[in-house]
């Protein structure tokens, strides 16, 4: 994402010296070279608001929490930044002396490793239903799954949190119906990260739907006669042929998805503020909150954590789900 | 939850740039830099002169200060007042990036709980002298110091009472109010959650503790009724381990133990206004949308002082207002505090607002002194104290409350929370 201008600029200067080099060498020296100038100059031009924006709002932001997080900053430095000591990886120590700091970890991962084979599964199960049988509504399905990808997220956990209320919600008041009496959802230890798992995937699984359906729908329909022919029975056609093709639009959604779910925030952030007893505590919510206290340095040290974490989750994906040829 | 995180290619150009700044700076502590000016600001004698910028929270209020605002005008004619609405939500690290920047207005109203951080952001001027402590309640006061220094003059007085359903509470036996004392307060709400179901059928709880954030905030008092205190500003030591907070913590916890209040994080005011709670703790704002939402209500509802223990106590919240270091035209903005925090005027602004004014005078002032709904709250601020005014104060608030959650599901004693308490605070310690 943010290489791209500079290896647009760097195409350019090349094919510009290639065709440089072609021209008679009669051309005077000087004049080519002030040619090229004058262009690298315009390309700069051009690239400069980029740049701009670039530097002050991606590598300042994070040049700034790195150092952050090596040194005690707190909110009440801000305006007398001298006061900040260099302190190493303390607030690192720190953090993984903080029981609270594992337990969003072990949230988080909970969260990710469930809710994301779960998403990768129903998007699947989604794409190969709509793909094969449901043709007639096929729209209304579509549609009907991807609603909840668009909508906002905090619309969303507002709206299940209101049908998740314990005396007056629909949830409840349903299985009241049955003489059920249903629990406190969100306000239980034992329901409410599932009930967010749950929501993530519903909300999640009509994006990797509609990446597979694209991908299904390019399976070339002589491979599938071929292997019918050959005895292949429905199921064993799926997995030899349909999977395999699949396999790099499985790799882009678990990925992005991975990515998404690892930073889980917005859902426990509206709905319950991490509780109960931090059972939706996530990493990404510790950070936050640790800057709302003025933490500063661990703040920005829990944020390193999660982005190695991302790092590590997506290499270990590309080298599970990779095309082997 | 789209946004994508830095590359790895960002994050090691980002590790070169720091060592070489790290290298480049020293990156060491300079002694006394952050030293707060504590001598308090002078105002000119005369009237206001030129443009006055104010930041304030809530947009209901900010149109009631636009009133204040064209009378002081009047008063002053050479002087304009702008008033800038900024919400609630976003006004914290609006007001400390723009004080970090040295970018500030002239003057803002602040929250009770931010003074002390800002404060030591070396954001505010000192309070003039000729602002007297005793025109205001005095634990509204004590919400403006740092280190024995004022840097701002209360204006919203804010504390919860305890608000109770009458027509609940009659059928439960109780003439009158609930008792004013822990034993008699407790003994009440066990009586109210026997008639639930029964004589009250929609009750589901005689009362609703605030479990998980912001739980502090209705915990804390309990400690001080105790006549104790959870931090020593003398020996600059947190006091989680004596009796008093012991004391405190049973109450608390004796509450959701008796299963007299739920531990299901519903919301309290809807509960009290539907007849699924008896009682419970709540600010002035909770009468005005009672007021507002079912008016049907009001002659069921009335409201009382916290029940006391050896003393009466109650918590100081609210806002102050604060005329900032970098202001342009601090002459005027100490004078516009001076006009707003007038009784007169102070009551009006509480009266259009519904927000309680913080000067002793004004509650003698127009409808306050005839509301007797209100009367519980003046009674209150009486004995409201401020919570410590330390930088790192919202740290350990933040301890407090999921300490009390574990109470509140049951699963830690009050033993093991008072402990877990001083440990953890004391390692947060007070700032530097």
């Amino acid at each position: 994402m943010t290489t791209m201008p500079t290896t647009t600029l760097a195409g350019q200067s090349t094919q510009e010296g290639d065709t440089a080099g072609k021209r008679p060498a009669a051309t005077p020296s000087r004049r080519r070279s002030t040619a090229r100038g004058r262009q690298s100059r315009a390309a700069w031009v051009l690239a400069a608001p980029f740049l701009a924006l670039f530097l002050a709002f991606m590598l300042l932001p994070v040049v700034w929490s790195t150092l952050m997080s090596l040194t005690d900053t707190q909110s009440a430095d801000l305006r007398t930044p001298l006061n900040v000591s260099f302190t190493g990886f303390d607030n690192y120590v720190r953090l993984f002396q903080d029981p609270q700091f594992f337990t969003a970890l072990r949230n988080t991962g909970v969260f990710v490793l469930v809710a994301l084979p779960l998403t990768l599964a129903a998007g699947l199960a989604a794409a190969v239903a709509l793909d094969s049988g449901i043709r007639r509504f096929r729209a209304v399905f579509r549609v009907g799954f991807y609603l909840p990808v668009i909508t906002s997220i905090v619309a969303v956990a507002v709206v299940w949190k209101t049908l998740l209320e314990p005396h007056a919600g629909l949830v409840n008041t349903v299985l009241a119906w049955f003489g059920i009496d249903g629990p406190a959802w969100l306000a239980d230890t034992r329901f409410a990260l599932p009930v967010m798992i749950l929501m993530a995937v519903w909300r999640n699984l009509g994006t990797v739907m509609i990446i597979m359906l694209a991908g299904l729908q390019s399976v070339p329909q002589s491979l599938m006669e071929a292997a019918e022919l050959d005895g292949a029975g429905a199921w064993q056609r799926f997995w030899r042929v349909t999977f395999p093709l699949l396999r790099p639009a499985l790799l882009l959604t678990a990925v992005t998805t991975g990515i998404g779910y690892l930073q889980f925030f917005d859902e426990p952030f509206v709905m319950t503020d991490g509780g109960p007893l931090d059972s939706t505590l996530s990493a990404t919510l510790y950070a936050y909150k640790q800057f709302g206290n003025g933490n500063y340095g661990v703040a920005s040290a829990a944020g390193y954590v999660v982005f190695v974490l991302i790092i590590a989750l997506t290499v270990l994906q590309f080298r599970v789900l990779r095309d082997k040829d | 939850m789209s946004t994508l995180r830095p590359t790895a290619r960002t994050l090691q150009i980002a590790c070169a740039t720091v060592a070489a700044a790290l290298l480049a700076t020293g990156c060491g502590r300079s002694d006394d830099t952050a030293a707060a000016d504590k001598d308090p600001a002078k105002i000119s004698s005369g009237k206001a002169k030129g443009k006055l910028v104010m930041w304030s929270m809530g947009d209901k209020a900010d149109k009631d200060l636009q009133g204040l605002a064209k009378k002081f005008e009047q008063q002053n004619p050479d002087v304009t007042v702008q008033i800038t609405a900024v919400p609630w939500d976003a006004a914290h690290e609006k007001l400390t990036t723009s004080i970090a920047g040295g970018n500030t207005p002239d003057l803002s109203l602040i929250g009770s709980t931010w003074m002390a951080e800002m404060a030591a952001m070396n954001g505010f001027q000192a309070t003039p002298a000729s602002f007297k402590s005793s025109a205001f309640f005095p634990g509204q006061w004590d919400t403006t110091k740092y280190k024995d220094t004022a840097y701002g003059v209360p204006f919203i007085a804010d504390t919860s009472v305890i608000y109770y359903r009458s027509d609940i509470t009659e059928k439960a036996g109780i003439k009158g109010a609930p008792a004013d004392d822990w034993a008699g307060y407790l003994k009440d709400l066990k009586a109210i959650q026997a008639t639930a179901g029964k004589q009250n059928a929609k009750l589901r709880n005689a009362t609703q503790l605030q479990v998980g954030f912001n739980s502090w905030l209705f915990w804390l008092p309990m400690v001080w009724q105790q006549g104790g205190d959870i931090y020593d500003a003398d020996a600059k030591k947190f006091t989680f381990d004596t009796p008093a907070v012991a004391e405190a913590l049973e109450y608390y916890s004796g509450i959701f133990k008796d299963k007299l209040t739920p531990n299901d994080k519903t919301d309290a005011r809807q509960n009290i206004q539907n007849g699924l709670i008896g009682t419970v703790q709540q600010g002035a704002s909770t009468g005005g949308d009672l007021h507002k939402n079912a008016p049907e209500l009001d002659s069921k509802w009335q409201t009382m002082p916290l029940p006391k223990a050896t003393q009466a106590a109650g918590l100081a919240g609210g806002s102050d207002l604060a005329v900032f270091k970098d202001a342009k035209n601090a002459d005027a903005a100490w004078k516009f505090v001076k006009f707003l925090t007038e009784p007169e005027n102070l009551a009006a602004y509480g009266e259009a607002s519904g927000n309680l004014p913080a000067a002793v005078g004004s509650w003698s002032e127009g409808e306050l002194s005839q509301n007797t709904k209100m009367a519980a709250f003046e009674t209150q601020l009486k004995v409201t104290k401020a919570p410590p005014a330390i930088t790192t104060w919202q740290q350990v608030a933040d301890a407090i409350d999921s300490e009390l959650e574990k109470l509140a599901y049951g699963k830690a004693t009050v033993a093991d929370v008072q402990k877990a308490l001083q440990s953890k605070a004391t390692s947060i310690g007070t700032g530097r």
